[in-house]
C-alpha cells in the first residue's frame, strides 16, 4: 500500500516546491501573442512568403503550447513517462500535416 | 501485492453515468454525422440523464469515487483520475488534429482563401486578439486556483476558481459576439452563400474549428461552475485538490488548443 503514500507525497510537493513563475510564463505568453499579431502586416511590408509566415507562426504556438505544458499543466515536474504522453500523439499529427501538404 | 490488486478490484467504482454520458456521445455524433435525427434526440436526453443523475447523486453525497489511489508500473506515483485525464487529453489531442488537419487540407485545395492582411478579411483579428488573452489569463487564474487547493488556501481558491469561470465566460461570449457579426455584417458562412461564394471554404473551416472549441470552452465551463458553486458553499471532500487539478488540466488543453487555432485561422492566408 504504498502507492497512496506516493500521491501525498506529489501533492505535497506541487505544493510546497513549485517555484510558481506563473505571472512570468503569462508575461511571455501575452508578449509572444502581441508579436504574434503582427506577422501578417509585418509580412506584407516586408514581402515574407507565407510559408515563411506560417513557419513563424506555428514556432511561436509551440513555444506558447509548451510553456503552458510545462509550467501550468506542471508537466515538468510530472514523472517522465506522463510528460512523455501527449506527446505521443504529435508523430501523427507531423505525419498528417506531411500528407496533407505532399499532395 | 496479490492483496493490493484484490482491494484495488474490490472497490473499483461502478457509477453508471459515466457510460450514460458516453452513450449520449455515441448516440448524438452518430445522429449528426448520419443526419438521423431521432439518435440526436436520444443522444441530447441521455446527457440529460447522465449529467443530472451524476449531479443527484453528488448532491445526495454519494460517492462512487476511486479509491485506487495511484497506479503501479509505469506510471508510478500518478493518481488513477490524473492518468484517466491525461489519456482522455491524448484523445482529444487526435480529435482535433484531425480538424485541423482537414482545415488544411481544405485551404491548400480551396479556390480561394482570404488573407489576414487585406481590407476585406471578414474576421475581427484585434478583438480575437484580446480574447486570446483573456483565454490565457483564465489558463493563470486556473493554475493560481490548483496551486491555491493543494496548499489549503479556501479564501484564494474560491476567488482563483470564480476569476476562471467568468474569464471563460467573457471568452465564449465575445466568440458569441463575433459569431453574430461576422454571420450578419460580413456574410461568412458555414456553407457557400451567393454574396459571398468564394468565402464557402474558408467559412466551413473556421466554423467547424472555433465550433467545436467553443463547445470544448463551453463544457469546461460547466465543469468549472460546478467546483465554484461546491466551494462557495463551502463543501470540501477528501480528494478537492485533484479534483481541482483535474478540471484545471481540461480548461488548461482548451487554452493550448486555442493558441494553435487563433493562428491559423486569423493569422495565416494562402
Amino acid at each position: 500500500m504504498a502507492a497512496p503514500t506516493t500521491v501525498a507525497h506529489g501533492t505535497e510537493r506541487i505544493a510546497q516546491e513549485l517555484k510558481r513563475p506563473y505571472v512570468l510564463v503569462l508575461v511571455l505568453l501575452a508578449i509572444v501573442t502581441v508579436a504574434e499579431v503582427q506577422v501578417p502586416t509585418l509580412g506584407r511590408n516586408l514581402d515574407f512568403t507565407t510559408t515563411l509566415q506560417a513557419s513563424l507562426l506555428m514556432t511561436s504556438s509551440v513555444v506558447k503550447a509548451s510553456l503552458v505544458a510545462l509550467y501550468y499543466m506542471h508537466l515538468r515536474y510530472e514523472p517522465r513517462l506522463l510528460s512523455l504522453l501527449p506527446v505521443g500523439p504529435l508523430v501523427f499529427v507531423l505525419l498528417l500535416v506531411v500528407t496533407v501538404m505532399s499532395h | 501485492m496479490a492483496e493490493a490488486h484484490a482491494e484495488a478490484h474490490e472497490v473499483h467504482h461502478r457509477s453508471i453515468w459515466p457510460l450514460t454520458v458516453a452513450l449520449a456521445g455515441g448516440f448524438g455524433f452518430g445522429g449528426l454525422a448520419t443526419q438521423m435525427w431521432p439518435l440526436v434526440v436520444i443522444g441530447i436526453v441521455l446527457l440529460g440523464v447522465g449529467v443530472g443523475g451524476f449531479l443527484w447523486q453528488d448532491a445526495r453525497g454519494i460517492s462512487f469515487a476511486v479509491k485506487q489511489a495511484a497506479e503501479e508500473k509505469p506510471f508510478v506515483g500518478i493518481s488513477v483520475r490524473k492518468l484517466g485525464m491525461w489519456i482522455f487529453i491524448v484523445s482529444e489531442i487526435f480529435f482535433f488534429t484531425g480538424l485541423i488537419g482537414a482545415g488544411l487540407a481544405l485551404r491548400v485545395r480551396a479556390p480561394f482563401w482570404p488573407n489576414p492582411a487585406s481590407s476585406d478579411f471578414p474576421l475581427n483579428v484585434p478583438l480575437t486578439a484580446v480574447n486570446t488573452f483573456i483565454l490565457i489569463a483564465s489558463s493563470f487564474t486556473m493554475a493560481e486556483a490548483v496551486h491555491a487547493a493543494h496548499l489549503g488556501k479556501e479564501k484564494h481558491m474560491k476567488v482563483f476558481l470564480l476569476a476562471t469561470l467568468i474569464l471563460g465566460t467573457t471568452f465564449v461570449s465575445i466568440q458569441a459576439i463575433e459569431y453574430f457579426k461576422i454571420f450578419l455584417e460580413e456574410n461568412l458562412t458555414p456553407w457557400p452563400n451567393p454574396i459571398r461564394p468564394e468565402l464557402g471554404s474558408f467559412g466551413s473551416a473556421f466554423y467547424t474549428q472555433t465550433g467545436f472549441h467553443g463547445a470544448h470552452v463551453t463544457g469546461g465551463l460547466f465543469g468549472l461552475a460546478f467546483l465554484s458553486v461546491k466551494a462557495l458553499r463551502g463543501r470540501a471532500w477528501p480528494s478537492r485538490a485533484e479534483t481541482v487539478e483535474i478540471v484545471g488540466l481540461y480548461w488548461h488543453f482548451v487554452d493550448v488548443v486555442w493558441i494553435f487555432l487563433f493562428p491559423i485561422m486569423y493569422l495565416i492566408g494562402r
